[in-house]
């Protein structure tokens, strides 16, 4: 089983990649996991109450949350597991462990570079994942025509357009 | 009972209670260290007595009389017994004692006994002399601590009396300044009726509960000052697309019958009355279905459905009303599972909400392509109807669920505003949510959330 690793801004645009994964990976029920990127604090004080709390969550939005649960019933065969994860720090070190320690085998590199950080501490780790010496794939989503909205579930229908 | 009071007694009785023991303890153990200290000197004194009345030598004697005279005072009424205890333990007692048997036992075993009588206190001591055996009991009353005890009961009674008095005293200011908040909210709120619903309460930035609830009531004010206008736009609004028809077919009426005219021009006319009475018809009915969802939901029947079968029978719907539209179900978020899909809900009234829906896209999109989508979450089912139409203006976002309400750019369009109000308050009676997403002239996505 593999797991593939997604950067996530918390976007259902991110969400969206799990379509082309599942449609490269027929025949095995893969692991995704959504990983969303935050510095470490800068401050002493900041560092010492640094927990992973309720904080990190709230980043979550409701919509992110009911995406994830539609593209589990979806894919409630070809999907094991589609969980979030925080990966806290900005090191190349910091995200070969994290990578080591989630058992990554495959890593999603978004090819439009859209990344809209939901917090202060959110950063893209585009240039950090370009860097390791995983196995990569790039995926181009469609461009879309319009978007009322872009943090509503209908991103994940345009995705499959 | 007022909470004024409410507070004011649990306050009072909560602090005079406090207040009331503690005065009671201290006089308890007061007086309780009171007697034990009367006890040693009345045992001081019987030791001093028994040495200088039977001392080993006759000179310490005099001494001690002299110690006695000179350092200690007489108590009041006391008194003096010597008794000596024979050989075989046996004690003569004076007639002027009245002393339990229990209380020569006592001094006799543990050389010490103590015996109270009302006020006057004994104390009875083993001493032992040349002559032999003695036991010596002193008497005397206790008028000093009694004095003491007296003052520390007016003394406690006093303060507690003055701070009762105050402690009521600060209970009414303090439910008083408690309540302030309340009076005024009530005040302010007796003030609005129906005719000046637009007033609010005042909230400033504390942020207590009393602000909260400013906050709460004012919402509360918001949704009835909305539902009210709505109401009394409901009225007019009806009234007047009611008339409209109404005005059509009496104008045709009236044309046809003004003058004779031939056999064309009747079967004309009577087919524009019989269109304009059909149109009628249709306010009507719409009208009647708007009502009866409007009530609270107990007379309808309530069962699981499947919602991917009501989007199918939605389409076919669609299908008989608008040969040739392009209304496609858009399975690419279908979940695998099916009894992810089964939602409780009234059949028929969910096919008239969504099949409302999907009329207004087809409608305002001049037939352009609609899809309708069904994702599931694990607490609700989402369908997501899109359109590529006209769209709705944002400053009319807020009212296209108000009943009559039709947007500034659908004039071209034949409707009444009944639609998206009916398909509210049927998703509502399901305890679901329609969340309008729109732009202008690109489209409308309308997504209805039905609870599992």
């Amino acid at each position: 089983m593999k797991n593939i690793l997604i950067p996530t801004d918390f976007s259902l645009r991110s969400l969206s990649y799990v379509h082309n994964i599942i449609a490269q990976h027929p025949y095995e029920p893969v692991n995704i996991i959504l990983m969303h990127a935050l510095q470490m604090p800068d401050s002493l004080f900041d560092l010492i109450t640094y927990t992973r709390n309720s904080r990190h969550l709230e980043l979550i939005s409701n919509d992110f949350q009911d995406g994830c649960e539609i593209i589990r019933n979806k894919y409630s065969t070809a999907i094991n597991q589609l969980r979030i994860e925080f990966f806290h720090g900005s090191t190349r070190a910091a995200l070969r462990n994290f990578l080591l320690a989630q058992n990554i085998d495959l890593i999603i590199q978004p090819a439009d570079h859209e990344y809209n950080a939901p917090s202060k501490r959110s950063y893209d780790p585009e240039k950090l994942i370009s860097k390791c010496n995983y196995p990569k794939m790039k995926i181009q989503l469609q461009r879309r025509k319009f978007t009322a909205d872009k943090s509503t579930i209908s991103a994940l229908l345009q995705a499959t357009e | 009972m007022k909470i004024r009071t409410k507070i004011l007694l649990v306050f009072a009785g909560l602090t005079i209670s406090t207040i009331l023991t503690m005065s009671i303890l201290v006089y308890y153990f007061a007086n309780q260290h009171s007697f034990e200290d009367f006890y040693k000197r009345l045992e001081i004194r019987a030791y001093l007595t028994a040495k200088a009345a039977l001392p080993y030598y006759e000179s310490d004697s005099v001494i001690y009389n002299e110690i006695r005279e000179e350092h200690l005072e007489t108590l009041p009424s006391e008194k003096e017994y010597f008794l000596k205890v024979a050989n075989d333990g046996t004690v003569h007692p004076d007639e002027q004692l009245h002393l339990p048997n229990s209380f020569y036992e006592q001094v006799r075993l543990e050389s010490k006994a103590t015996h109270r009588e009302g006020n006057r206190f004994y104390e009875g001591v083993l001493y032992k002399s040349k002559q032999g055996l003695y036991i010596v009991i002193v008497s005397a009353i206790n008028k000093y601590s009694d004095e003491y005890l007296g003052w520390l009961r007016k003394i406690l009674i006093l303060c507690s009396v003055a701070s009762s008095v105050i402690l009521v005293g600060a209970g009414i200011f303090f439910s008083k300044y408690i309540l302030k908040p309340i009076r005024h909210m009530m005040v302010q709120v007796k003030s609005i009726s129906s005719r000046n619903l637009h007033l609010r309460l005042n909230v400033d930035n504390s942020g207590d509960e009393i602000n909260d609830l400013a906050g709460t009531f004012n919402n509360m004010l918001d949704r009835l000052e909305t539902a009210f206008e709505t109401q009394n736009n409901f009225v007019s609004n009806a009234s007047h697309e009611l008339s409209t028809p109404l005005t059509a077919i009496i104008g045709e009426a009236e044309l046809a019958l003004n003058k004779e005219r031939t056999a064309e021009k009747y079967i004309y006319s009577l087919k524009n009355i019989l269109h304009e009475a059909g149109r009628l018809e249709h306010i009507t009915k719409s009208l009647l279905h708007l009502a009866q969802t409007g009530f609270d939901g107990k007379k309808q029947e309530w069962q699981q459905l499947r919602s991917d079968e009501l989007l199918f029978t939605v389409k076919h719907t669609i299908d008989k009303l608008h040969p040739g539209n392009k209304v496609e179900i858009d399975y690419s978020l279908f979940p695998e599972e099916e009894e992810k899909l089964v939602i409780p809900g009234n059949e028929q009234l969910l096919e008239l909400a969504l099949s409302n829906i999907v009329i207004n896209a087809v409608k305002y999109s001049n037939n352009q392509p609609v899809s309708i989508a069904l994702a599931a979450t694990a607490k609700k089912n989402i369908i997501i109807v899109k359109d590529q139409g006209i769209g709705i203006p944002p400053e009319d976002l807020p009212y296209i669920f108000s009943p009559f309400f039709r947007a500034s750019n659908t004039a071209r369009f034949k409707g009444y505003g009944i639609g998206l109000p009916l398909a509210m308050n049927i998703i509502r009676m399901h305890k679901g949510d329609i969340i309008v997403n729109s732009q202008v002239n690109h489209g409308t996505e309308i997504r209805v959330e039905l609870p599992l």
